[in-house]
């Protein structure tokens, strides 16, 4: 009776070490791109912010990978907004502190950096990264959920600075970070259970 | 019932029908097929117009590939590891322990259907869980409506092949007969709408959902993919034709376990 206990665990153990590898294996599959890009050059001046205006859903396994090349710092922000919501606000925002600004004005202070910091100070939930970045370099982001994600890059230096940016959709299998312990889990619970089972083999 | 031997002719048959490395190899296409169709449907996201349909096509795009895994590895199960069984002779000894006949019946079915439904639901729940974990959470009824009618027909079709086998006492042709009604299904599914737009009338479609129930939950929540003066019914009509399938499969289910517990002779 014991060594059906034994047999029966060791065949519980196999199925999760199965699943562990397969999971293991997804996880470490790189994010391929999903055939849609889109490329700007432009240089940003002292204070202001780039902003790419067209808003995409992103998922756990659909993120997005934005390619920069900067002569200089720049921060970048993802934040879960449509653009238009995102414009809307901050044209507001100038109505409401700048209300003697002209008409032109208030569309070119729609760029600055003070109004973007604004909008991250009021609204700090929706901000899903901030980082900084220089050089050359490549971010990689999955949101945990479906969520509108629109990209800024802001100029906080005293310098002019040229970017070519390059944003890509990026499909993963599953997104790693959540894989990990799961993996684990399933790999060290199925060792466990198979191992009275070899060991009684290896006795044999 | 008699709790030993059950559990021993449980045991003798998974033992048969799961030998090294039937199991983990099912395990691994259920995993394998799941994980793909995650990364797919999250790389197109379709996401449909509202959170409720979202979630639905979410699991509704998981289940596609693993039910077929599922109903192949319950056809193997019941047509070939049943009906061998029948034709050998083999079910004779099962016969002979102290155990009822619907009793043997339910410990043959727990293993030939019940071990790979918890593989099947364990695995995509779980792969679930790890790319959509705040789906499952906030619309636990379409995720839920979305296997249940995703596992309707595959049932049926495995209760059919029970009976047929059990009745013919041998299972390649059910086999067949059971491979034949999965694919049919989906081609007939297709005639079906075409006919419905050409009739100007979704009454082909609501007869056919009786049996195939997920035609009706997808109709219900997948918005503005179907013509909306055919058919889109309400989510109590949806959930009315789920219950008449799963009802439709236990009757089938009922019919088996009466023919196997009175009327087969070995």
């Amino acid at each position: 009776m014991r060594s059906r206990w034994i047999a029966l665990m060791a065949r519980i153990g196999s199925v999760l070490l199965v699943i562990g590898a397969v999971l293991a294996l997804a996880a470490v599959t790189p994010p391929a791109p999903t055939g849609y890009s889109s490329s700007t050059g432009t240089s940003l001046r002292p204070g202001i912010y780039y902003a790419n205006p067209f808003t995409r859903v992103y998922s756990a396994s659909a993120g997005l990978r934005l390619v920069t090349s900067a002569n200089g710092s720049l921060i970048l922000y993802l934040i879960e907004a449509e653009y238009q919501e995102f414009s809307s606000w901050a044209r507001s925002w100038i109505d409401h502190n700048f209300p003697d600004l002209d008409e032109n004005r208030k569309v070119i202070s729609t760029y600055n950096s003070t109004v973007l910091e604004a909008y991250v100070d009021a609204h700090p939930e929706e901000v899903l990264l901030e980082v900084e970045i220089s050089g050359d370099g490549t971010t990689d982001y999955f949101p945990g959920s479906p969520t509108n994600i629109t990209a800024f890059l802001s100029n906080p230096s005293e310098a002019w600075i040229d970017l070519d940016l390059r944003m890509a959709g990026i499909s993963g299998l599953v997104p790693r970070e959540r894989v990990t312990i799961p993996t684990t889990v399933l790999i060290i619970a199925g060792t466990i259970l198979t191992l009275p089972w070899i060991a009684g083999k290896v006795r044999l | 019932m008699s709790g030993r031997p059950f559990l021993e002719i449980l045991s003798s048959v998974a033992g048969e029908e799961y030998r090294f490395p039937i199991l983990e190899v099912f395990a691994a296409l259920f995993a394998l097929g799941t994980l793909v169709l995650a990364g797919a449907f999250g790389s197109t996201g379709h996401f449909a117009g509202t959170e409720e349909g979202a979630a639905f096509a979410l699991v509704n795009s998981l289940t596609g590939l693993p039910v077929m895994v599922l109903v192949v590895l319950m056809l193997k199960n019941i047509a070939y590891g049943l009906g061998n069984d029948l034709e050998s002779g083999v079910i004779r000894t099962y016969l002979s322990y102290p155990l009822r006949r619907s009793s043997l019946l339910s410990a043959r079915l727990v293993s030939s259907i019940g071990i790979g439904l918890l593989l099947f639901l364990g695995i995509s729940l779980l792969a679930l869980v790890i790319t959509s974990t705040e789906t499952i959470l906030s619309q636990p009824v379409p995720v839920a409506l979305c296997y249940l009618g995703a596992l309707c027909y595959p049932l049926l079709i495995v209760a059919l092949v029970l009976l047929l086998t059990l009745v013919m006492g041998r299972g390649g042709p059910t086999l067949l007969v059971g491979i034949l009604l999965y694919f049919a299904s989906g081609i007939l599914t297709s005639l079906l709408g075409f006919l419905g737009a050409a009739l100007g009338s979704g009454l082909p479609l609501r007869v056919f959902a009786v049996i195939r129930p997920d035609i009706a939950l997808q109709r219900h929540y997948t918005t503005g993919m179907f013509a909306d003066d055919l058919w889109v019914p309400t989510l109590a009509e949806a959930v009315t034709y789920t219950a008449l399938g799963y009802l439709l499969v236990a009757l089938v289910f009922a019919v088996a376990y009466l023919y196997f517990s009175r009327r087969l002779e070995t």
